[in-house]
């Protein structure tokens, strides 16, 4: 006989790849977090021109008893003063006017005061100190003749590295090399938090409806088990090829229509770390995925699931909020630590592996644990599943749990 | 008819402390109509999902056409569950073809099979929409088409008629009848007594997990009552007592009381031996409802 769980996994691909709300998420997830960047974008360079521009202050003081400024910065609003009591007192009166003291020593200690009315403007206050700064610094490059010194102030260094691999080739630097850390990660994420997430949804949405005996009377526990696995990791694919395509498709378009700076060489791209992340995503895949059938088997209900399911995914998610420790010892005990904990092994693993931190005796080591993890996993979701999936309207309890799995293991 | 049958031998099941079913040992014969009948808890649904290997058994044989239940007898098998649903947000037609699926039928033939059934208890017309989107009772006849679509030999119910209306329990009762007809073995647990008492053939009653009748309808029936006899006539009285009975003559009527070992057959011959001639020949056996109340007490 055909092996069912084939169907299964047909059914449950063709199932979710059905549903207008898959392919609004899939379509417009991308779409949301671009309007959101963009938005952002956006805000953030009006802000900066803002910024610029303190055009709510109609009169701005300033205080200069050492002349640091040069005098053909002060046109309207800006006006030098040397009377400071009574610039205070306008400012007292006057909400868009604003007293800027530069120190009497400024050129030691580089101290400048403003005054303002406490209902002045906060972009114009936010943005003041950042442009008298300005005003100073390019009073001081005015000074100077040494036209290299004078692009030395002004301009933003570019520095290029290059790396020796293990056969000697040199290799240019640049973008390239977070490209693969950052790709393996969106798509751990996806394959945590998306594909596990379906199949916590179809496992309770099944027991809740009680389609699951129907199912279990005709295909046998472990078949229904890895169908659902296999049809949305094939779900889980279908959403990554359409963002790929996407992807690459407004990559495309904006280097061919915009000269954006941002030439990737793909060719720069270190492919021998692609297998073992492969392999660290299909591992953490499997083990999320085992956690959520066993949580799915055991919830009273989709809600029941969900709210059992997010201790799970809090632990996932912990190396993240660690980022910076593990990036910037990624050979330290913390990350070594985590390296072998079930839960943040596989992204810790991948991280410092993408990053081409990861010993090698750690590595075997690593790839071994997370094995066993996956191992272990499936037989407790597979226990799980056998002890809850029928008990409908209450969870089983830890004792039962415990004495199924000695019973049954 | 079909070649298959049931067999559960000493059958036990526990869960934690709770006993569910003990010792039970039954047989359901090729193209028999088998009611399983007990209370809730008693033990029928437990029974059944051993059967179909969704529980391990403790102890006890419990074999489908010979051998322990395996995928491979999906084919021949119709399941209905005492807890059913469907999936809400799957059409009716992928549901009955995604079962057909599952039991080995080819893509076309599960297609022309689930439009058949949907012709017969006229859903056609609603096959392309969700789950969600029909009444109860349409639901139910996509519930049993799940069970029918791959015409099984053996078709095991699991209270086929709990929350259904008048209509739809007719439609069942119509369609397992046909299915008996054409040679189905169907075995089906149920609190309906009237509908077991007209369709099925033999019958188990269990409670809390013990079995305590099992045998034809009638023989069950007859086990409980007093086996006294009445009969009318227009001819003359038959003798008030012979070796085979003992009779309180009233008129044109009287209830026969019937020597140990003497059967109904035997008593019915003396009297036309006699000749009487009978209007009516009745015996007082009670209803299967009143057995299994009295049973249950």
């Amino acid at each position: 006989m055909k092996k069912n769980y084939i169907e299964v996994a047909k059914f449950e691909y063709l199932k979710t790849i059905k549903k207008k709300s898959f392919w609004l998420a899939t379509l417009f997830l991308p779409l949301f977090i671009g309007v959101i960047a963009l938005i952002s974008g956006l805000s953030s360079v009006e802000a900066a021109k803002q910024m610029e521009k303190p055009t709510s202050f109609s009169k701005i003081f300033v205080y200069d008893p050492q002349s640091v400024i040069n005098p053909t910065f002060f046109v309207s609003p800006y006006e030098l003063t040397d009377d400071v009591e009574a610039s205070k007192n306008v400012v007292k009166g006057d909400k868009s006017a604003v007293l800027v003291m530069l120190s009497d020593n400024y050129y030691t200690d580089l101290s400048s005061t403003f005054y303002y009315r406490k209902d002045a403007d906060f972009m114009g206050t936010a943005s003041l100190p950042t442009i008298i700064n300005a005003f100073v610094k390019q009073s001081a490059i005015a000074g100077i003749s040494n036209p290299g010194v004078i692009n030395i102030l002004n301009g933003t260094p570019t520095n290029i590295s290059y790396t020796y691999d293990e056969k000697g080739k040199l290799v240019k630097e640049g973008f390239e090399k977070y490209l693969l850390p950052i790709a393996s990660l969106v798509v751990f994420f996806m394959s945590v938090y998306i594909s596990s997430g379906f199949l916590l949804q179809s496992v309770s949405a099944e027991k809740e409806n009680r389609m699951i005996e129907t199912i279990l009377s005709i295909v046998d526990k472990k078949s229904l088990m890895f169908g659902k696995m296999i049809g949305l990791m094939g779900v889980m694919f279908t959403q990554l090829s359409t963002w790929l395509i996407f992807g690459f498709g407004i990559y495309k378009v904006v280097m061919s229509k915009f000269s954006l700076p941002i030439p990737i060489d793909f060719s720069n791209i270190d492919l021998s770390l692609l297998p073992l992340n492969i392999f660290l995503i299909f591992m953490g895949f499997l083990f999320f995925a085992a956690i959520m059938i066993g949580t799915g088997a055991v919830g009273t209900g989709a809600e029941d699931s969900r709210n059992l399911s997010s201790i799970f995914i809090i632990l996932s998610i912990f190396p993240m909020y660690l980022m910076q420790i593990l990036l910037t010892s990624p050979n330290g005990l913390l990350a070594t630590v985590l390296s072998y904990f079930p839960f943040t092994s596989f992204m810790v693993l991948l991280i410092r592996n993408s990053f081409g931190a990861l010993p090698t005796l750690q590595l075997v080591i690593g790839i071994v644990t997370s094995m066993i993890y996956v191992v272990i996993a499936m037989f407790l979701a597979l226990k799980l599943f056998e002890l809850g999936c029928l008990m409908y309207n209450r969870r089983p309890s830890f004792k039962e749990m415990l004495s199924y799995f000695i019973k049954r293991g | 008819m079909a070649k298959y049958s049931i067999k559960i031998d000493k059958f036990s099941k526990t869960f934690g402390e709770i006993k569910a079913v003990q010792n039970l040992s039954f047989e359901v014969a090729d193209g028999e109509v088998f009611a399983f009948l007990g209370t809730n808890g008693s033990g029928k649904t437990t029974t059944i999902r051993c059967l179909l290997k969704i529980y391990q058994a403790d102890e006890g044989k419990l074999l489908i056409n010979g051998k322990e239940y395996s995928e491979e007898l999906n084919s021949i098998i119709g399941y209905l569950p005492e807890e059913r649903g469907l999936y809400r947000d799957v059409s009716v037609i992928d549901i009955l073809t995604y079962t057909a699926r599952l039991r080995g039928i080819s893509a076309n033939e599960a297609m022309k099979r689930s439009l058949e059934y949907l012709e017969l208890v006229d859903l056609t017309l609603h096959k392309d929409k969700q789950i969600s989107q029909l009444s109860s009772g349409m639901q139910q006849k996509v519930q049993l088409g799940t069970a029918l679509i791959h015409n099984p030999e053996i078709l095991i119910l699991d209270e086929p008629f709990k929350g259904l209306d008048p209509v739809n329990r007719q439609l069942y009762v119509d369609l397992l009848t046909e299915r008996a007809k054409q040679g189905t073995t169907i075995l089906y647990s149920t609190h309906a007594i009237d509908e077991a008492q007209k369709m099925a053939d033999r019958l188990l009653i269990i409670k809390d997990g013990i079995q305590l009748e099992y045998g034809s309808v009638n023989e069950v029936r007859a086990r409980h009552g007093s086996k006294n006899i009445y009969i009318e006539f227009v001819s003359w009285a038959p003798a008030e007592k012979n070796d085979l009975y003992t009779a309180i003559i009233n008129n044109k009527t009287a209830e026969l009381i019937p020597n140990k070992d003497v059967t109904e057959d035997e008593i019915l011959h003396n009297l036309l031996d006699q000749g009487v001639k009978l209007v009516s020949f009745n015996l007082d056996y009670p209803s299967l409802n009143q057995v299994f109340i009295d049973i249950m007490k």
